[in-house]
This record gives C-alpha cells, structure tokens and sequence, in this order.
C-alpha cells in the first residue's frame, strides 16, 4: 500500500495549457459518450500519460471522471425515455466482477512479461474485439444505410429471438428495453464480459452496446443509454478501489468532467434527432478506427519481447506518434459525424414546422 | 435531485424539453437563473479546487477511507456542473427533438 501511495507524489504540475488539453478532450469524449453510451476513455488515458501522469493514476483518473459523467447522461437520456435502468444495473453489477477479473489478469501478465507483454495483451484484445465486434457493428449499419430501410424499426435479430425464447426458471427477469423476459443467465456473461473489457481497454461498451443490441435484443437507442447506467455502476465501484490505494488525482478527473459535461448533455441531446442506425454507425466507425491504432503498436510490443527482431527507435516513435494522432482522429471522426447527424436533425426539424405552419396559413 | 436541463418545464410525456417555441405556438422561460446560480456555484468549486490543490492532493492521495472523499467530490461536481451546462445549452438553443404526440 505504502508503495502505491508513494505514487501519489507523481501528481502533475497543472497548467492552462494541459487544463485546456484535458477541457477539451473531455468535450469530445463526452460527447460521443452521451451518444453511444461510451467511447473517449481510450483517449484520456493515453492522453493524461502524454502529459506525464503515470499510468495507474491515468486510469485511476479517468474512471474518476467517468461515473459522475455517466450518472449525468444516463438521468439526461432517462428523461428521453431511453434508459432501462434494471437492465443498468443488473448488467452492471455483473460488469463490477468482470472488471475486477479483467484487472487481476492484467496484474498476472504484468508479473509474468512485464510491461511489453501487458501492453501487448491490450494491444491484440483491442485490435480482436475490434475487429469482429466494431467490423459487425459497422456492417450491420452500412446494409441499414444502403437497404434504405434507416426509418423502419430495428429488427429483433434471430440470436435475440432465441435468448427471449428461453425459460429457465427462478431465473427470469422482465426488461422493459427488451419488453421480454430473460434469464439473467445470459446477461451475467455479458456484463462479465463488458467489465473485463472494460479493464482492459478502458471501453467496456463496445462489448455492452452490441451485446444488448444483437444478443439480447435491445433497440440501439435504449442500448446505448443503458450502458452509460452501466459505466456509472463500474465506474463508481472502480474509483473507489482506486481511490482506496490513492491513486485518483481529482484535479485531473474534474477538469475532464468539466468538459465532459457539456459534451455528454450535447450528445444526449442529439440521440433525439438522429435515427437508432446512427448510433451503430458512430460506434462502428470508432472502433474500426481505432483497431489500426493499437494494430500498429503491436510490432513495438513484440519486439521489446522479443518474439521479433528489434524496432529502431525513431521507427518506435514514429509508430507511437502516429498510433496517438489514429486514436484522436477516431474520437474527432465519432464527434463529427454526431454533430453532423445532429445538425441534420435540427434542420429537417425546422423545415418540418415551417411546412406545418405555411400549411395552417393555407 | 435533478441533473441536466435546469429549470426547464418537465412534461411527462416528453413533448417539449425547455425549449423556445413550441408546437402550440407559446413561448417559454429559458432556464437563466439556473445558468447563473449554478455558473457561479460550479466555478466557485472549481476555483477551490485549484487554489487549494495541495492540501486536497495531499489528504486525497492517503487512500484507505480516505477514498470517500474524491467520489464525494465526484458526485458534488456532477450535480452543481451538471445542471449549468445542461441549462446552458437550453439558454443556447440546444434541446431535445420535440416529438408530436400520436392522438
């Protein structure tokens, strides 16, 4: 414990520049958290580190800023009718356990390999779930876009039919985002495995939101909204481990929140003007992103195992460098398209009262 | 305890979200004395934050029960902060689709 608390003492010297850089990238996270429920926490964590917070205290941090953030959309979005809170939480509580499985399995890496084999683990964990789930994910938006079909309403797919269709007794719970009964023995696994990712990418929700949606049978709104209950539940419980060993620096997790906030109301906001295949979209076009992100720092890790030959070090950086600059650019990228969707929204709202209006003249 | 839009009229069914305009052609209050109030309160936290990051860092930073007290702070920032910029994007112009009921 004295070791950890010792770490307390890297806590960074705060300035207006880096408090502007955290603001910021705080407003977009929250952004794209209000909207698809998570995202923006494989940008802080790095960033933080960027500025020379150490890692733990940059995770630390960040899960800090994230459940009050959460907690602030999901009663936004709640207000919207797209939250089911039991859903939250029952996910969540589960999620709680994944998480702390997911960090006990980092620690075990750690020990083992060392640095380079933890990040390496991180590294193929993101580019695999990445791949599949954010390749699926965006698959399944783009035939929506192209079929024409983006105003019809979410089909329940045959997976979530199926899971629906399953009574196991004393094990039956009714969810109103599903408007079914399911065994929580198919939502514990889930939350299991959005909290284990959760400690290992920082991203829990790109296991969370897909799983409601293509396993349980959730539509893409209520999905998203719920997972922001979720990320409250676990991140709540993880400061507080954190917190117990002093690793949170408030200072960093407040400035973040205090971008954060206005992205995460932002974003929320803008669930109400864009259609449901909007959010798989947004969700899926992050995630691909960022797989080419971690992908490329795969060569570094595994040359500093030693599993292939050695990486010069201006090609380290230059990989690190440009690694950084793809993540940032998948946030900017999900931010975009939000505020674009939203944008849209507004505008063909407008144009509908307008016609109403000339229309009650007429 | 409310969080987000401020002061703006609650209706259940949804139908406006504050807001300016609406539908039935009447205009209502935006939420400014909520911006204000929690404007200066959420700065007013902020600014003890910074001046007094030291003593806080120090005290935060021993872990063990004292871990209570960033998550409190957590959860005071969020309710203060929360309401002033869900009120400010309210003053903005920035709200919820309003959705037509179906009669």
């Amino acid at each position: 414990m004295q070791d950890v608390v010792s770490q307390v003492s890297n806590f960074i010297d705060l300035n207006w520049v880096n408090m502007t850089y955290l603001f910021l990238v705080g407003f977009v996270g929250g952004l794209v958290s209000g909207f698809i429920g998570s995202g923006g926490a494989f940008v802080l964590t790095p960033g933080m580190m960027s500025l020379g917070v150490p890692g733990l205290v940059a995770v630390a941090s960040n899960m800090c800023h994230k459940f009050p953030k959460a907690l602030v959309g999901s009663l936004k979005r709640a207000k919207y009718g797209q939250v089911d809170v039991k859903l939250g939480i029952v996910l969540g509580i589960s999620a709680e356990a994944g998480v702390l499985y997911g960090a006990h399995i980092q620690e075990n890496i750690k020990k083992a390999f060392g640095d380079a084999g933890s990040n390496l683990y991180v590294s193929v964990a993101f580019v695999v779930i990445l791949a599949v789930v954010g390749g699926f994910v965006l698959m399944d938006a783009w035939k929506t876009y192209k079929s024409g079909t983006t105003d019809a309403e979410e089909k329940v797919t045959k997976l979530a039919k199926w899971v629906q269709s399953i009574n196991i007794p004393g094990t039956m719970v009714y969810f109103k985002s599903l408007n079914a009964r399911i065994s929580v023995l198919f939502t514990i696994p889930l939350g299991f495995a959005t909290g284990m990712l959760a400690a290992t990418i920082a991203v829990g929700g790109f296991i969370g939101v897909p799983a409601m949606i293509y396993v349980l049978g959730a539509p893409s709104l209520m999905a998203s909204a719920t997972e922001l209950v979720i990320a409250f539940v676990m991140g709540l419980g993880g400061s507080f481990k954190y917190a117990m060993s002093g690793l949170v620096d408030i200072r960093l997790a407040m400035i973040i929140l205090a971008g954060s906030l206005f992205g995460i109301q932002l974003g929320a906001i803008g669930t109400t003007y864009v259609k449901p295949f909007m959010i798989k979209m947004v969700m899926g076009v992050i995630m691909v992103t960022v797989l080419f992100s971690r992908a490329l720092m795969v060569p570094v890790y595994m040359s500093q195992l030693g599993l292939i030959s050695e990486i010069g070090d201006t090609v380290v950086k230059a990989l690190k460098s440009t690694s950084f600059a793809i993540m940032i650019f998948a946030l900017a990228l999900g931010a975009f398209i939000v505020l674009k969707a939203m944008w849209q929204g507004r505008r063909e709202e407008k144009l509908a009262a307008q016609e109403a209006v000339s229309h009650g003249k007429i | 305890m409310s969080f987000g839009s401020g002061r703006g009229i609650k209706l259940k069914n949804k139908t406006m979200q504050g807001g300016s305009i609406g539908m039935g052609g009447y205009k209502k209050k935006k939420p400014y004395a909520s911006l204000i109030i929690m404007g200066i309160v959420s700065t007013a936290l902020y600014v003890a934050l910074l001046l007094n990051q030291d003593i806080i860092n120090n005290t935060f930073g021993k872990g063990g029960m004292y871990a209570f007290f960033p998550i409190i702070t957590a959860f005071v920032f969020s309710y203060f902060h929360g309401a002033f910029t869900g009120s400010f994007w309210t003053v903005m112009g920035v709200e919820a689709k309003k959705k037509k009921e179906v009669k």
